[in-house]
């Protein structure tokens, strides 16, 4: 195909060309503007005879006459013919040698799982399977707009020589969770005068899977490392009596009660035999809700309440598993799409990470499937934390979702991101805006406070948060529920 | 310097080198006659000039402004002449109205003898002249028209090509190469131009070196160069740049060393102090770090987020580690054109297609003899055809042969795409198809026919194998 620059050439020669012939048939300017203004070039061709012939009245058919033999024809002529010959000389030799469909390309990263924020390193090899020298190649390989080149540059201009290989890398930042693909790639084949060019779109792609970022779990982690505290089993002590090293109380003595736990002090005091109880250091079952409806996508981009909620879960899953408790996770939207049984263990979190990398904002919330699809699988009392901003379902699915949680002694927290914390900063805007921004935050909380009624009535806790206090609260929650015993193993 | 930063400036200079040549043949003797010195020296020295200096001879401005007022006159005039003899109706309309006609006569009237005087030449508002030679003034408009474009157009072509050796832009080439194809034909249309221009045909050394088809020659070469430096500037400086810059932000990376707030805070409180209580002083870690900072970032550039270089360093080592060759495809060093071929094919090719176009071009523009030579016995009366010197012959026999490339091209290409054996396969497929068509309208069988061809089929023994046997 001709590129523009040939295409310049071949239509200035053809202009060219044209000018020639064009002064052949009209002459200079000396000669044409007096016949054009004044009629006076008309006068001498008649003169000469040349116009004879014509009818009376016509005679300025004249000036398309042949009237002088001009330099500019055969200057025209010349050049016009050189540069349309070179615009198409070189045109079969192009053809012989250029065959986009020798070229071979492919691609590699050293990854194919990342967090979010962390690199990918991609490799593109291109191979020319002919035996002919490609003189001016490009490759171009594309990369989601979510990605980030940090090191490298993603094409490369080179030229290839029968049978050669070559490789470029470079070196891109995975910003947000997902799935995306790296390609297609593009080939574009030129001459060495950039006349003629061949493109070929090769449609083949990598997956890159992007973890959300491990950024607040690295954080956490480097906080305990500091303190050294927080991680250890039964750290954060439930009320329940037990076998831990904590004091609970004491009791009277029954029979079959250990020895080592008989009180003397107290026997003295009272006079009866007194055992002393502990704290049992007990797991407990913990089950995070995670609503992916729709609304949950709302939000500054990248940092919608999805997101957010999304940061938090895994936050808490870690803690969760570094404390050995039993955590599991269900994402739902209209339906439950993705259930992770509680459990432990590294496979367990990675299984986890996929969950949360797949999961997209998308149609209504039906909580009350979840719930049950959950029961279902799992008879027993559990600590439900749903993360949901109850927008993009009816209350009365709610109340009677946690209505039959509620009925199988399951204990419930929803933490609510409010929405329009999320979607502007009030600091940000007019006065008029701001008026407008309130109105609309009290029409939202009187139709949240209903909902947060009717839960409340059958013992859910309800925290509303924005984006600044998400984490800490599903920290807080969290920390407070296994203090409680809250569904305890 | 690089290799290819080589190569490219010595495409650079050999673009030069004939630019500077053109546009001194060119331009040099107007620009002296425009600066007020008499060239005649430069014919001493074997230069001929281009342009008929008298071309840029500006006196005759005056005459020529004088001639547009008269144009502007006899435009203005006739309009108002126009404009009087509508009104004049007007007002006999008008005229006719009973009672209204009465009441603007006068205002009409006044109007009307306004426009008469404007259309009157002797009114003093318009010079007191006449076009005495039209045909002088033509000649006069003509040249002035034309020394003005040419001297608009000079510094713009001039310019362009300085920019295309510093920016390696085609485009500006292009321009160039334009700018002095306009003022070759403005000259040569007014008749302004020195140099022999008739081009002498009858054999290709006397074609080449008549001055017309030189020049067009060299400014086409030009032209040529410039693509040949463009290809080699657009494929060797920016690898050469990339891996440059590559190579420096791996150095930047590598040598990255995060300083703490605290020293940060520390190293600013004490930027009052001189510099050699510095090196010896409690700060004299600080002190280094900063150094090595400076060094690294010397072109001012700040490190926002410490913590993703610093991850950004563990990472490439750890690549290193894995691949030791990872630095050289970060640059791209490993697809690095080669220079040595870049150069080995860069003069024949050029020469080649400059041979080529110019053999084919003279077979266009003097077709006599290769009639001669190939068709003489089959066309004769073509061989003394008087056409075959006319530019509408030349036209037809460019087409045929751009024509002839194209689809030489477009065979070529259908051939290399690897078409031909998958219409090949098709055929065969068709013909299988035909066969096994031809099998299955065969006439109906009875059973035990049929049984003896399944049995041929399955590969039992004819009669006459049996017989061999």
């Amino acid at each position: 195909m001709l590129s523009s620059r040939g295409a310049f050439i071949a239509i200035g020669g053809i202009l060219l060309l044209s000018i020639g012939l064009s002064a052949k048939g009209i002459g200079t300017v000396t000669t044409m503007v007096p016949i054009i203004f004044g009629g006076a070039g008309l006068i001498q061709q008649t003169e000469g005879n040349q116009t004879a012939g014509y009818p009376a009245g016509m005679e300025f058919l004249g000036i398309f006459e042949i009237l002088n033999s001009s330099p500019i024809v055969d200057y025209g002529m010349f050049l016009g013919t050189i540069l349309l010959l070179a615009s198409v000389i070189g045109l079969p030799f192009f053809r012989l040698s250029s065959n986009s469909s020798l070229i071979k390309v492919t691609r590699t990263v050293d990854r194919e799982k990342a967090f979010a924020g962390e690199y990918v390193h991609v490799t593109v090899k291109v191979e020319n399977t002919g035996k002919r020298r490609m003189d001016f190649l490009e490759i171009y390989d594309a990369i989601p707009d979510m990605f980030e080149i940090v090191l490298g540059e993603n094409f490369i201009i080179t030229q290839l020589s029968g049978k050669e290989v070559k490789q470029f890398s470079y070196i891109i930042k995975v910003s947000t969770r997902g799935v995306y693909k790296i390609g297609p790639v593009k080939v574009i084949i030129h001459d060495r005068l950039g006349f003629y060019f061949e493109e070929d779109v090769r449609h083949f792609y990598t997956e890159i899977l992007c973890y959300p970022s491990y950024e607040d779990i690295r954080r956490m982690e480097a906080l305990s490392k500091r303190r050294q505290q927080g991680k250890m089993f039964g750290a954060h002590r439930t009320k329940q009596k037990g076998m831990g090293d904590d004091f609970h109380s004491l009791a009277k003595y029954y029979p079959g009660a250990p020895f080592k736990s008989l009180d003397w002090k107290a026997f003295s005091r009272t006079g009866e035999l007194m055992v002393r109880e502990f704290e049992a250091e007990k797991n407990i079952r913990l089950i995070v809700f995670l609503d992916h409806s729709g609304s949950m996508g709302a939000g500054i981009p990248y940092n919608t309440k999805l997101d957010f909620a999304i940061r938090s879960v895994m936050l808490v899953m870690k803690m969760a598993e570094e404390r050995q408790d039993l955590a599991g996770l269900i994402t739902f939207a209209d339906r439950p799409t993705s259930y992770l049984p509680p459990g432990g263990g590294k496979s367990s979190f990675f299984q986890l990470l996929e969950i949360l990398a797949l999961v997209e904002p998308q149609g209504r919330s039906d909580p009350l499937a979840a719930v049950d699809y959950v029961m279902q699988r799992l008879p027993r009392a559990s600590f439900y934390v749903f993360i949901t901003d109850l927008e993009s379902s009816d209350s009365e699915i709610f109340t009677e979702a946690a209505k039959r949680a509620r009925a199988r002694k399951n204990n419930i927290t929803v933490i609510s991101p409010f929405g329009p914390l999320f979607e502007t900063k009030l600091t940000d805007l007019t006065t008029t805006e701001r008026a407008i921004a309130e109105a609309i935050f009290e029409e939202y909380l009187g139709y949240r406070k209903q909902v947060e009624d009717r839960l409340r009535g059958l013992g859910v806790e309800i925290i509303n948060v924005g984006p600044d206090d998400i984490l800490p609260n599903v920290i807080k929650t969290y920390m407070q529920g296994k203090k409680a015993g809250k569904g305890s193993v | 310097m690089l290799a290819g930063q080589k190569v490219a400036l010595f495409f650079r200079m050999l673009y030069l080198f004939l630019f500077i040549l053109t546009a001194l043949w060119l331009f040099f003797y107007s620009f002296l006659e425009i600066i007020g010195i008499d060239p005649s020296f430069l014919e001493l020295i074997g230069l001929d000039p281009v342009f008929d200096p008298s071309m840029f001879d500006f006196t005759q401005v005056l005459n020529i402004i004088e001639y547009l007022m008269l144009l502007i006159q006899g435009i203005v005039g006739g309009f108002a002449a126009l404009a009087f003899s509508i009104l004049a109706i007007l007002i006999n309309a008008v005229a006719r109205v009973p009672f209204i006609g009465d009441m603007a006569n006068a205002d009409y009237l006044s109007v009307l003898s306004t426009i008469q005087e404007l259309s009157n030449p002797s009114n003093n508002f318009f010079p007191h002249s006449t076009i005495t030679d039209p045909a002088a003034f033509v000649e006069d408009f003509g040249n002035f028209l034309g020394a003005t474009t040419i001297l608009t157009l000079m510094p713009i072509t001039f310019l362009s090509g300085l920019g295309f050796l510093k920016d390696g832009d085609t485009k500006l080439a292009i321009y160039s190469f334009l700018g002095f194809q306009i003022i070759i034909i403005i000259a040569i249309f007014t008749e302004k131009i020195l140099i022999s221009t008739s081009i002498d045909s009858s054999n290709i050394f006397s074609m080449l070196f008549s001055p017309l088809f030189f020049m067009g020659f060299m400014l086409y070469l030009l032209l040529e160069i410039a693509f040949q430096t463009s290809y080699t500037l657009n494929i060797l400086e920016p690898m050469t740049e990339r891996e440059k810059r590559i190579q420096k932000h791996l150095k930047r990376i590598r040598t990255y060393v995060p300083v703490s707030e605290e020293e940060k805070t520390k190293t600013q409180e004490s930027g009052i102090k001189s510099m050699q209580s510095k090196k010896f002083g409690l700060l004299a870690s600080s002190y280094l770090r900063e150094m090595v900072e400076r060094r690294v970032f010397k072109s001012g550039e700040e490190v926002i987020d410490a913590k993703s270089m610093m991850r950004l360093q563990s990472y490439l080592t750890n690549l290193n580690q894995t691949d030791p060759l990872t630095d050289q495809k970060l640059a791209a060093k490993t697809a690095q054109p080669d220079v040595s071929a870049l150069i080995k094919h860069f003069i024949p090719t050029m020469i080649l297609r400059v041979i080529a176009v110019v053999f084919l071009s003279y077979i266009i523009m003097s077709p006599q003899g290769i009639i001669d030579v190939f068709m003489a016995r089959a066309f004769p009366a073509l061989r003394q055809s008087l056409e075959l010197s006319q530019p509408e012959f030349r036209t037809i026999a460019i087409l045929n042969i751009t024509l002839i490339f194209i689809l030489i091209s477009v065979i070529l290409h259908y051939l290399s795409s690897g078409r031909t054996g998958k219409a090949l396969l098709r055929v065969v497929q068709r013909i299988d198809t035909l066969v096994d068509f031809e099998r299955s309208t065969k006439p109906v069988q009875t059973p035990g026919e049929a049984g003896e061809e399944e049995q041929e089929e399955e590969g039992a023994p004819t009669d006459d194998e049996e017989e061999i046997s």
